[in-house]
C-alpha cells in the first residue's frame, strides 16, 4: 500500500491560524498540486491561499470561469496525475454537480472543501448553515458513493483536508471536506505536526485503469503523459474506457461496484469519537461546529447529575449505521441538534430501531448554543 | 491563566477591532495558551458594527464562542449600548470614554483612546494597539514580552517601534487602573 510517512511542508508547531487557512495548508501538505476555484463567501480565503502557496511549491492554480468549469480543470487536473481540489459554498456545490457525477463514474480522485453557508439558493451568504449533507451526497443523478468528513476544529479543517485527499486517492472517489461557515472563519490553536502519513494513488503500468475482478475493487490509475492509452468517459465503459452503452451487464456491474467499493469499506473509512457514552442514557449525536456546543452542553447537564453522551459523527458519507444501530442498544434516547431541518436526523432514525430519536433543528443563520442543546435534553428526561 | 476566560471586542469598522482580536489570540497561542477567536462584521468595509470575540484557556476549547464575556472593550456607543450588559457579573467593561456615554456606575475603565492615538501617536490606526496594552495590563493574562513580540511580528517592520511604543503606553495605563 502506497502510505508514505513525509515531513509536513507547511511550519509544524503551535499556531493560530483560520480554519479555511488550515484546509488549504492540509490540502499542500497533503500534495495537493493543481487548485481549479471559482471565489465564493465563506470559503474565499482558501482559494486565496491556494493563490500565493501553490505556484511557488510547484503546483498550479487556476481562476476559472465559474464552478462547472472549476470542478471539471480538477478533474482534468487529476488524470494528469496530479492531486488536485476546489472549494466552495452551497451555490457553487450545485454547479459543480453534473461533473461530480462525472469524477464518480470516472473513478476520478478529487477533493472538493465545502464551507457551508446559509441556504438555499443565494440565502444569506455570509451566515453559516449546513444544510449540503444530502447534496453532497445525492445531489448528481444515479447510483454513486462519495466520502464527506465533517470537521469540528481548525486543528480537523487541517487533519481531515488531509485524510480527504488519502480517501480521494486510495479509492478513486470524489470526497468532501464538508465544513461550516463557523470552523472556516473560526481562529484557533492547532498544533500541526513534524510528519505525516500520505496517500499516493495506486499505478501499476498496464492494468486496465476502470475495472477489477473484485465486486467492490479499486483499479490501478494511470494518467495522461505515463505512456499508456487512456480514454476516460462519463458514459457506461468496460475495464480499459471503451464505450459500452449496450448491454446490460456493463452498467450492473461498474454502477455497483462503484458503490461496494465505498461501502465494503466502511470499517476503514467511518471514523467517530464517543464522549461520556459508558453510561449515558441520552446521547447527543452530532457532527461539524454543532458537535462543539453539544459537548459542551453535555459536560453542563453530566454536571447536573444527567447521564448524556456524545456521539460525534466524523464521516458523514458514507454513512456509519451500523454504528448507531450499536450505540442505540444501549440508549433511552437520542438527540440530534442541526443547523439544517433533519438532514442526519432521518439517518439517524432509519438505524435506531426502538430508540427514540429527538430532532433539534436551527436554520436562522447562527450557531447552536449549547443553552438550546441542555434545554432540548431537559425535554427529553 | 488556567481557567477560561472570554473577551469581547466591540467598535466599527475600520477601528482595528479584528486585528486587535488575532494580536491577543496569536499572542495567546504564542505564550502556550489555547485561544478561538470569531468574528462579526458588516458588508461595509467603513463604519459598520465590528466584533472579535476570543476565549482563552489552559485546556483544549469545547465550545469556542463567547457566550459571556469576563472582558467588554467598547470603542464605540453603539458597541455599548448592545454589548454591556451581557458582560459577566464580575467582568469588566473597558470603553472610550470620548466615544462613549456610561450609563452604569460600576464601569469605571473608561480612557479617550481614539484622542490618545492621535495626539500622543500622531496615528489614529494604533489605538486598537492601546486597547490590546490596556486589555493585558488590567487583566495579568498575557505576557508581556511575548505580546511583544506577536506585535512585532504582525506589522509591517517600519511601525514596529510606533506600534512597541503605544502598547506599552496601554500596558501603563491598564496596570494602573488595576491597582487603583
Amino acid at each position: 500500500m502506497p502510505l508514505t510517512t513525509v515531513t509536513n511542508p507547511v511550519k509544524a508547531g503551535s499556531r493560530y491560524l483560520s480554519g479555511n487557512d488550515a484546509a488549504a495548508e492540509g490540502a499542500i501538505a497533503a500534495g495537493c498540486r493543481y487548485y481549479g476555484g471559482y471565489p465564493i463567501t465563506p470559503s474565499s480565503e482558501i482559494m486565496e491561499y491556494m493563490s500565493r502557496e501553490l505556484v511557488p511549491r510547484g503546483g498550479a492554480f487556476m481562476q476559472m470561469e465559474d464552478e462547472i468549469a472549476s470542478i471539471s480543470s480538477v478533474v482534468g487536473a487529476s488524470w494528469s496525475g496530479a492531486k488536485a481540489m476546489t472549494a466552495t459554498s452551497g451555490p457553487g456545490l450545485s454547479l459543480m454537480q453534473e461533473c461530480l457525477g462525472y469524477a464518480a463514474f470516472t473513478e476520478t480522485p478529487v477533493v472538493l472543501v465545502d464551507v457551508q453557508r446559509a441556504g438555499p439558493c443565494t440565502g444569506q451568504a455570509t451566515k453559516v448553515g449546513a444544510g449540503d449533507i444530502m447534496a453532497v451526497k445525492w445531489g448528481s443523478h444515479g447510483d454513486y458513493q462519495v466520502v464527506a468528513l465533517s470537521p469540528w476544529s481548525v486543528q480537523e479543517m487541517f487533519s481531515l483536508t488531509v485524510e480527504a485527499f488519502n480517501l480521494a486517492e486510495r479509492l478513486r472517489v470524489p470526497a468532501f471536506l464538508l465544513a461550516e461557515e463557523a470552523t472556516g472563519h473560526l481562529r484557533e490553536r492547532v498544533d500541526l505536526p513534524e510528519t505525516l502519513e500520505i496517500y499516493d494513488r495506486d499505478y501499476v503500468p498496464k492494468q486496465p485503469p476502470f475495472g477489477c475482478d473484485a465486486a467492490d475493487g479499486i483499479p490501478s490509475m494511470p494518467g495522461f503523459g505515463m505512456g499508456e492509452n487512456l480514454l476516460v468517459t462519463g458514459s457506461t465503459h468496460d475495464q480499459w474506457g471503451y464505450r459500452k452503452t449496450e448491454g446490460p451487464a456493463f452498467h450492473d456491474s461498474l454502477v455497483r461496484r462503484l458503490s461496494q467499493k465505498v461501502l465494503s469499506r466502511k470499517a476503514e473509512i467511518c471514523r467517530h469519537e464517543g464522549y461520556y457514552l459508558d453510561d449515558a442514557e441520552l446521547v447527543v449525536v452530532a457532527y461539524g461546529f454543532t458537535a462543539r456546543a453539544a459537548l459542551r452542553a453535555v459536560r453542563q447537564a453530566r454536571q447536573d447529575g444527567l447521564a448524556v453522551g456524545l456521539l460525534r459523527l466524523i464521516t458523514i458519507w458514507p454513512f456509519d449505521d451500523g454504528l448507531i444501530t450499536r450505540v442505540a442498544q444501549g440508549a433511552k434516547g437520542f438527540l440530534v441538534p442541526e443547523m439544517n431541518l433533519g438532514q442526519v436526523d432521518g439517518l439517524v432514525r432509519s438505524a435506531a430501531g426502538d430508540t427514540p430519536v429527538k430532532s433539534l433543528t436551527q436554520v436562522n443563520g447562527s450557531t447552536i448554543s449549547p443553552a438550546s442543546i441542555l434545554a432540548a435534553l431537559g425535554e427529553m428526561r | 491563566m488556567t481557567e477560561r476566560k472570554e473577551i469581547r471586542l466591540a467598535g466599527l469598522g475600520g477601528q482595528g477591532v479584528v486585528l486587535a482580536g488575532v494580536l491577543l489570540g496569536q499572542a495567546a497561542v504564542d505564550q502556550g495558551l489555547y485561544a478561538a477567536g470569531s468574528n462579526s462584521y458588516g458588508a461595509q468595509a467603513r463604519g459598520g458594527g465590528a466584533r472579535a470575540d476570543l476565549v482563552l484557556d489552559g485546556q483544549e476549547i469545547d465550545y469556542p464562542h463567547v457566550q459571556q464575556p469576563d472582558l467588554l472593550v467598547a470603542m464605540s456607543q453603539g458597541a455599548y449600548d448592545t454589548y454591556a450588559s451581557g458582560v459577566a457579573p464580575e467582568g469588566r467593561v473597558l470603553f472610550d470614554s470620548g466615544m462613549v456615554e456610561p450609563n452604569a456606575p460600576h464601569d469605571r475603565y473608561g480612557a479617550k483612546v481614539t484622542s490618545l492615538a492621535l495626539d500622543e501617536f500622531k496615528n489614529r490606526q494604533v489605538a486598537n494597539v492601546i486597547w490590546v496594552g490596556l486589555v493585558a495590563g488590567v487583566t495579568g493574562w498575557f505576557q508581556t514580552e511575548v505580546l511583544e513580540r506577536t506585535l512585532v511580528s504582525l506589522v509591517p517592520e517600519r511601525f514596529a517601534e510606533l506600534n512597541k511604543a503605544a502598547l506599552a503606553k496601554g500596558l501603563d495605563m491598564g496596570r494602573a487602573w488595576e491597582v487603583a
